[in-house]
């Protein structure tokens, strides 16, 4: 009779776990990793939790230095993100990505320094040769043709980065030997000071 | 269950830290020599059971053990779940120092209380292994309570995050039951008397 019950119990528990288990939307994890690249005037990024999940449907705000929101957004169920600025940012920005129930992550994202002389310097480039077919081409264009090759040959280096970054940022075999280590060391220690008040 | 800095509003941060302070100092004037070498074993497997993920379906769960920490140890669990948390933060960054004292007071207070309860009823119930398991899962929701707590007083809905939390942490509940109720059991079997400290 109680073996039975128990059975039931189980089962019933089981039922209840699948039924959560197909409706829980976030995983929980301990650390919400960001990565992003500006790029142009949009800032185009990641967001995944130390277990490699994305973070999806995460809101993410871009601020300055100020505390000032200069986009916001969401991510995709890739984890993905891509916003906006309404102008190249002149100095580091920060994004930051709230998981929801205390996940929050946050990255800087620095901002080419000499972002405007350079461009200065390629339209005095593209200019110097002159009487070319280059100057039918009106410099825009050339820049987002530029733009888009750079950013074509770039993505799979990207890629590589992010998941170099999330390789990076999971616990290595080291660090949890060598926080045992401190673990005994510690009561080690705790040991040691107690011996000695009995003693003394 | 982890909360992350820049999450929670300063008087939050401030009592977490307070009632972490008073835990820790009353755990460890509880600890005998019996007791240092248990809350440090006990402390070694808290840092290493959230380092242990398994996927289940949609999300993924680690254990957290303060159910049993708590049957354990008793207030003892406090500087246990200190130092665990502590290597935590500093090794892995998860959660960190400003929020530690409130994750470690969500964690070790739920595990406390959990581990009263465990205790009584094991000294009602000659059923080891029901008793262990109701102390495990109840240490796993009193911690997706807390934390929805910590969450609510900082300005989240209460409600949302805490049926988030319990619904997402109810397979640990049952797996944790489960293994708090095995070790419960082995213990009583082999060593009468660990409850006596």
């Amino acid at each position: 009779m109680k073996g039975k019950r128990l059975t039931l119990t189980l089962l019933f528990c089981g039922i209840l776990c699948l039924v959560f288990l197909a409706g829980a939307p976030t995983a929980l994890a301990h650390r919400l990793n960001v990565f992003a690249l500006l790029e142009g005037d949009c800032i185009n990024g990641e967001a995944y939790f130390n277990d490699g999940s994305p973070a999806k449907d995460s809101k993410v705000l871009i601020k300055n230095s100020t505390g000032h929101v200069l986009a916001e957004g969401k991510t995709n169920e890739n984890g993905q993100f891509s916003l906006k600025l309404s102008s190249p940012p002149t100095e580091a920005v920060t994004v930051i990505v709230e998981g929801g129930v205390g996940h929050r992550g946050e990255t800087t994202v620095e901002s080419p320094k000499n972002g405007k002389k350079l461009t200065t310097t390629t339209q005095v480039g593209l200019e110097a040769p002159e009487k070319t077919t280059v100057q039918d081409v009106p410099s825009a264009a050339i820049e987002e043709i530029i733009k888009n090759a750079v950013k074509e040959e770039m993505e799979p280096i990207r890629n590589e980065l992010i998941k170099m970054n999330m390789e990076l940022s999971k616990p290595k075999v080291t660090e949890i030997l060598g926080g045992i280590g401190y673990i005994v060391g510690l009561f080690g220690v705790a040991f040691w000071v107690k011996g000695r008040s009995k003693n003394g | 269950m982890h909360i992350a800095e820049g999450v929670l509003s300063w008087p939050v941060l401030v009592s977490g830290a307070a009632i972490a302070t008073a835990g820790t100092a009353y755990g460890i004037k509880k600890l005998s020599f019996e007791t240092i070498p248990r809350c440090g074993i006990v402390s070694a497997a808290l840092f290493v059971a959230s380092l242990i993920h398994v996927n289940l379906g949609a999300s993924s769960v680690h254990l957290i053990l303060g159910g049993l920490g708590g049957i354990l140890l008793g207030w003892s669990l406090f500087p246990a779940f200190l130092v665990a948390l502590f290597l935590q933060a500093v090794l892995f960054q998860f959660g960190g120092l400003v929020v530690l004292g409130v994750n470690v007071t969500n964690m070790a207070l739920s595990g406390v209380l959990a581990g009263f309860v465990g205790r009584a009823l094991l000294k009602r119930l000659k059923r080891p292994f029901l008793c262990g398991a109701i102390s495990g899962a109840l240490g796993v929701f009193g911690a997706a309570v807390f934390v929805a707590a910590s969450l609510a007083f900082s300005g989240e809905a209460f409600r949302a995050s805490a049926v988030l939390l319990i619904g997402a942490h109810l397979p640990v509940a049952i797996i944790e039951g489960i293994i708090t109720g095995f070790i419960v059991s082995f213990l009583s079997k082999t060593d009468k008397n660990f409850l006596e400290v």
